[in-house]
């Protein structure tokens, strides 16, 4: 058997180099698996990895979704009934793909505040973070086309009033709703849209804007800890190898993260809910977790105003390796950069608080209380109200 | 070699490939946009419709419908007090229904309230409800509505 696949393997390198120049192929290979990385590559460089591991987890269960999907309004919402009811481990590609979506978000998420954290998004790596944001803004856009895609209550109305916000762009923002919506509603049309993007337009953006950030990433190296301009300053018997340490590291943390992922969805499937109802909104409409700062953002504002508002913080993103000049990466260097970074954090975690428990009623220290559309808490007197957040 | 106007022969050739290029594009785009332009977008005349008879209306109560993709709210406030309007909430879409007790209309999304005749007593939508024109002849009901 090893001689045979030995003499299979000597035939097609044989083929090969006849034909192509084999060898540039194989140096640059082992160049990229044993490329040195700095010493300070840890455990936390690991996230980045993750969202790819993620992304080809969707890519994967979601064409296998595909097999069974009907895009279109009467057929969505009981093709996915189907796969979760029916098709054998249906629930678990469903469960796999929704779980995923999230859990890439949250990857992202945390890769950015890595690379944050230790200035790796200075010079001269700006482009590789501009390209991260508009993946992460990619990611976000697949999540919210993927959203309607069951054709439930929840998503129906989610994605009424998330297409509803662009309204208020000035000038552009009626017809921008129509032309995403596919007319003036949300209906067969929209999933048409939605779905199109979903699994064709947007797969091809990413794939290629993962291509040019790991091209980056690659050419330029990790980045060090040392000072924006200053040589690297670790010897290179210090170097990490990509493989097999860093790789042994990420399968570790990959696996971890597997059995992670699964008992999220044999403990907590994602739901169903009712079908779509174009004439009933229900109560409690909120959008997936992600947007909940940027929709409870947009009720302290005007309209207009509410939409620069919300659009703010993705542009500080794009343009923050252009505005932070500092030459130091060291976060304990750079106490300012820290602050702001953690009030973003922390900002975004009251605003998406306060927007999941908004317009509902919730119970603290024994008392009841309804928060009101802004978040402010009023205490109820009516025993027999609801209880619990709902 | 330059031609009569001192632009090298190179250049003029590179301008002209390259205007030509933008233009091919330019020309492909127009019909992608206008395909992908909503083929059902609302146009037309509005036109009248039976909303159903008075007799299957009782007073205070509402009734809810689509019409061309838009939906609908009738509610009958008097005896002879017929009003219809768009129940897709002037905030963010949401559909409002009719309280029948409070002679109001209520959002359920971000608790904006609307009086019986459609204009904002509370909350956050900007503008009243969109008001369609009811004609009652004899039992039936009529409504003015938007062009499908």
């Amino acid at each position: 058997m090893g001689n045979f696949l030995s003499n299979a393997r000597n035939k097609i390198e044989s083929f090969m180099r006849d034909r192509y120049p084999w060898d540039v192929f194989t140096d640059f290979a082992k160049h990229q698996a044993h490329k040195p990385l700095p010493p300070h590559v840890s455990w936390w460089h690991t996230f980045g990895s993750l969202a790819v591991f993620l992304l080809v987890n969707q890519i994967v269960t979601g064409i296998l979704l595909m097999v069974y999907y009907r895009p279109t309004s009467d057929h969505a919402f009981d093709s996915i009934k189907f796969i979760q009811t029916e098709v054998p481990a249906g629930w678990l590609i469903r469960g796999l793909h929704s779980w995923g979506a999230t859990l890439m978000i949250v990857m992202l998420i945390l890769h950015m505040i890595r690379v944050f954290v230790m200035g790796s998004y200075k010079k001269p790596r700006e482009l590789t973070w501009v390209t991260g944001v508009f993946l992460l803004g990619v990611t976000v856009t697949f999540g919210f086309t993927g959203y309607l895609l069951p054709w439930n209550q929840l998503s129906y109305w989610a994605t009424t009033v998330g297409t509803e916000v662009s309204r208020n762009i000035p000038v552009i923002g009626n017809a921008m709703t129509v032309f995403l919506r596919g007319g003036e509603g949300i209906s067969g049309e929209t999933l048409a849209r939605f779905y199109v993007l979903h699994v064709v337009v947007l797969p091809w953006v990413v794939v290629g804007l993962v291509a040019v950030h790991l091209f980056l990433m690659r050419v330029q190296n990790l980045a060090t800890m040392d000072p924006v301009g200053s040589a690297p300053s670790w010897p290179k018997d210090q170097a990490i190898r990509f493989f097999p340490e860093h790789v042994l590291k990420e399968m570790s943390v990959f696996t971890v993260f597997l059995g992670l992922l699964l008992a999220l969805v044999i403990f907590s499937p994602p739901e169903l809910g009712e079908p779509a109802d174009p004439l009933n909104t229900p109560a409690g409409i909120k959008p997936e977790w992600y947007f909940l700062p940027t929709y409870q953002l947009l009720k302290y504002f005007p309209k207009t105003l509410g939409i620069f508002t919300s659009m703010l913080p993705p542009l500080l993103l794009l343009i923050l390796p252009f505005i932070d000049r500092s030459l130091d990466r060291h976060p304990k260097r750079r106490p300012l950069a820290m602050t702001l970074g953690a009030i973003a954090v922390a900002a975004s975690l009251i605003l998406g608080v306060v927007g999941k428990i908004s317009e509902s009623h919730v119970q603290f220290l024994g008392k009841t209380y309804e928060v009101d559309l802004y978040g402010r808490w009023l205490a109820v007197h009516d025993e027999t109200s609801d209880t619990g957040a709902r | 070699m330059v031609t009569d106007n001192g632009l090298p022969r190179r250049k003029f050739l590179d301008y002209f490939l390259g205007g030509g290029l933008g233009v091919l594009l330019l020309g492909m785009a127009a019909p992608i946009g206008a395909y992908l332009w909503p083929a059902r977008k609302r146009g037309g005349v509005q036109e009248m419709i039976d909303a159903g008879r008075v007799s299957e209306l009782p007073v205070g109560s509402g009734k809810a419908f689509q019409v061309g993709g838009h939906p609908i709210l009738l509610v009958r406030a008097g005896e002879t007090e017929f009003r219809a309007f768009s129940s897709a909430c002037p905030h963010l879409g949401c559909i409002v229904h009719w309280d029948g007790p409070s002679r109001e209309f209520k959002c359920p999304c971000h608790a904006g309230v609307f009086s019986a005749d459609g204009k904002v007593v509370s909350g956050p939508p900007p503008s009243a409800l969109i008001a369609y024109q009811v004609t009652v002849t004899g039992d039936q009901i009529k409504i003015k509505v938007p062009p499908a």
